[in-house]
């Protein structure tokens, strides 16, 4: 038994669990380290100290008080300000911009995992297709070997910080939005940001702001990471409800409060899990593939995961097995993801036709292409399209599926 | 406030009440800090009444408030909406179960653990506090926000710097009494 042992033993309530042996085994450790001593000590004497009755008349007074209070609570629930970046039409996408907004400045960006992203390619775009040659075969072969060096794959949002939303317009109950441009270098960061256009310059430095931020797994090309540039987004700013008066929007500005509401429901997780995210998102850009799955893992075990979560932890699995030219696994990493968030663009549609396509599984790349064009949760990405026009020239249509 | 607004209140927060007390009184080490910490919880949660009854963990929820009240304690002081009725609250505080104090009056052991308790700082006692009223690493997790290899790093390093400083009691009790 060594200090980690006993931390664990300390950190499970195991200490009074304890097999014979195992007291054996921790008696004599803790006799020879000090640290490990003092530490059991200090467990044994908190344990020992008496507790007095909870008061019973605690509720009362609680009400009595807050009686006593100008009635200004209800105020938070009622008015809120709701960001909504363009084309993000995903429930869930709205909601997480929602539970940001009213914790205020200074909290963590939170995760958008179900949000379809926004980004339209200008320019030329590439076709996400694999760098192999054509196919051969015919279309209904499965578990084929993939036999070519590498399997592309796309640039997938990881983390969207939503934008401050400016204080003066707030005042003056301004909406409007503004389209940047930007691109992915090849860790992932989002560089080069520049306001193309906007409905009030008010808005433009924290949206500008708020896209320095986000975060990416970079678009992989022949086995590289490769940066992406002269992508476009619209971030929007938007007012819930439209009518806020001039009194509420005022509180809302002032109301900086450091403590979450119940609108976020399982609040300190959710923000725990975007934490891990962050912390999987850092190993990939630093290329410790191996740490990025650990912290992956953990997080598994640890939080019981909402959809969007899991398919965002599963999209990086299949990010990082494709790194590791692990296409098998990628395949079953990304199936997870699409599985387990039905309904919603998760990104990992894209990577997994890909792969499907790469096995020469025509019929699974283009039932998996259909699903995501026919969810019409947001338009279609010109990629996708591409491949769908790919497929169709190999003779693979939603006819001869 | 309605007496059905009072109800319903009452019959959310009841089932957590006693776990947020115990919890303050570890935390704050004395009776009339922990039920002023205990209500200051009540009042942001029943500053979000009608969605608390939604939440899925109101337990951790009520948890994480507290211990950002706690570890954040000296802003909360400046701004509690309970400091106005304080004087009206503290005619109620008599109650017949003994106070942290008396207790310690009675055992030396007990008085040398809260001493010691009291020298750890904020973020340890409170992180030893909430552990040792039973919670999990994951449920400490979503309460502190901090990874777990933090955590652990955490609770080890605040056990072994509680040991210590109980061992310096255990020395100094014994001068202290032959002075007096």
């Amino acid at each position: 038994m060594n200090c980690t042992d006993v931390a664990a033993i300390l950190d499970d309530h195991a200490l009074s669990r304890l097999s014979a042996a195992d007291r054996c085994a921790l008696d004599e450790h803790v006799t020879g380290c000090e640290p490990c001593s003092l530490a059991c000590q200090a467990q044994n004497a908190l344990l020992a100290l008496p507790m007095p009755a909870v008061p019973v008349d605690v509720i009362d007074r609680v009400l009595r008080a807050l009686n006593a209070r100008p009635a200004r609570a209800p105020l938070r629930a009622q008015a809120r300000v709701v960001m909504v970046g363009a084309l993000l039409a995903a429930g869930a996408a709205l909601a997480a911009v929602t539970a940001v907004k009213l914790l205020g400045p200074g909290t963590q960006p939170l995760l958008m995992p179900a949000a379809p992203d926004n980004e339209s390619i200008t320019g030329t775009a590439s076709i996400p297709a694999t760098t192999a040659g054509g196919p051969e075969g015919s279309a209904n072969a499965t578990e084929r070997p993939i036999d070519v060096e590498y399997v592309d794959v796309d640039y997938l949002i990881a983390q969207r910080t939503p934008p401050a939303y400016p204080p003066e317009a707030l005042r003056r109950k301004l909406s409007g939005d503004v389209t940047l441009k930007f691109t992915i270098d090849v860790h992932g960061s989002v560089r080069d940001v520049e306001v193309v256009r906007s409905s009030d310059a008010i808005f433009e430095s924290a949206a500008v702001a708020a896209l320095s931020q986000w975060k990416y797994l970079p678009r992989v090309s022949a086995g590289k990471r490769v940066a992406v540039v002269g992508l476009e987004t619209v971030i929007r700013f938007a007012l819930d409800p439209p009518n806020l008066s001039a009194a509420q929007a005022s509180a809302i500005a002032k109301d900086v409060g450091r403590v979450p509401t119940p609108d976020e429901a399982g609040y300190a997780s959710m923000q725990a899990v975007d934490r891990g995210m962050a912390i999987a998102w850092q190993r990939i850009a630093a290329e410790n593939f191996r740490g990025a799955e650990l912290e992956l893992d953990e997080l598994r075990a640890t939080y019981d995961l909402q959809a969007g979560q899991v398919a965002m932890v599963w999209s990086f699995y299949g990010y990082i097995y494709v790194q590791y030219g692990d296409y098998g696994r990628a395949i079953d990493a990304y199936e997870k993801a699409v599985a387990s968030n039905t309904g919603h663009w998760t990104q990992a549609e894209a990577a997994l036709a890909n792969l499907y396509f790469a096995r020469h599984q025509y019929d699974q790349a283009l039932k998996t292409l259909l699903a995501y064009k026919n969810s019409g949760v947001m338009r279609i990405a010109p990629e996708a399209e591409a491949m769908i026009e790919k497929l169709r020239a190999l003779g693979v249509t939603e006819e001869t599926l | 406030m309605s007496q059905a607004e009072h109800a319903e209140f009452a019959r959310l927060i009841a089932p957590h009440l006693a776990v947020l007390f115990r919890a303050a009184y570890r935390l704050t080490g004395n009776r009339a800090d922990a039920e002023d910490l205990v209500q200051d919880v009540c009042v942001r949660a029943y500053a979000n009444l009608r969605s608390l009854e939604h939440l899925e963990r109101p337990k951790s929820w009520l948890m994480n408030i507290q211990y950002r009240l706690f570890v954040d304690g000296a802003r909360r002081r400046g701004r509690s909406p309970l400091r106005a009725t304080a004087d009206d609250l503290d005619t109620t505080c008599a109650s017949a179960d003994p106070g942290l104090e008396e207790i310690a009056e009675g055992s030396l052991a007990e008085r040398r653990i809260l001493d010691a308790w009291a020298r750890l700082d904020k973020e340890q006692r409170a992180l030893l506090a909430l552990h040792v009223e039973g919670h999990t690493l994951a449920e400490l997790q979503s309460i502190t926000d901090l990874s777990t290899d933090v955590l652990k790093a955490r609770l080890y390093r605040a056990r072994v710097r509680l040991g210590k400083l109980l061992a310096t009691e255990r020395a100094a009790a014994p001068l202290m009494e032959s002075k007096a």
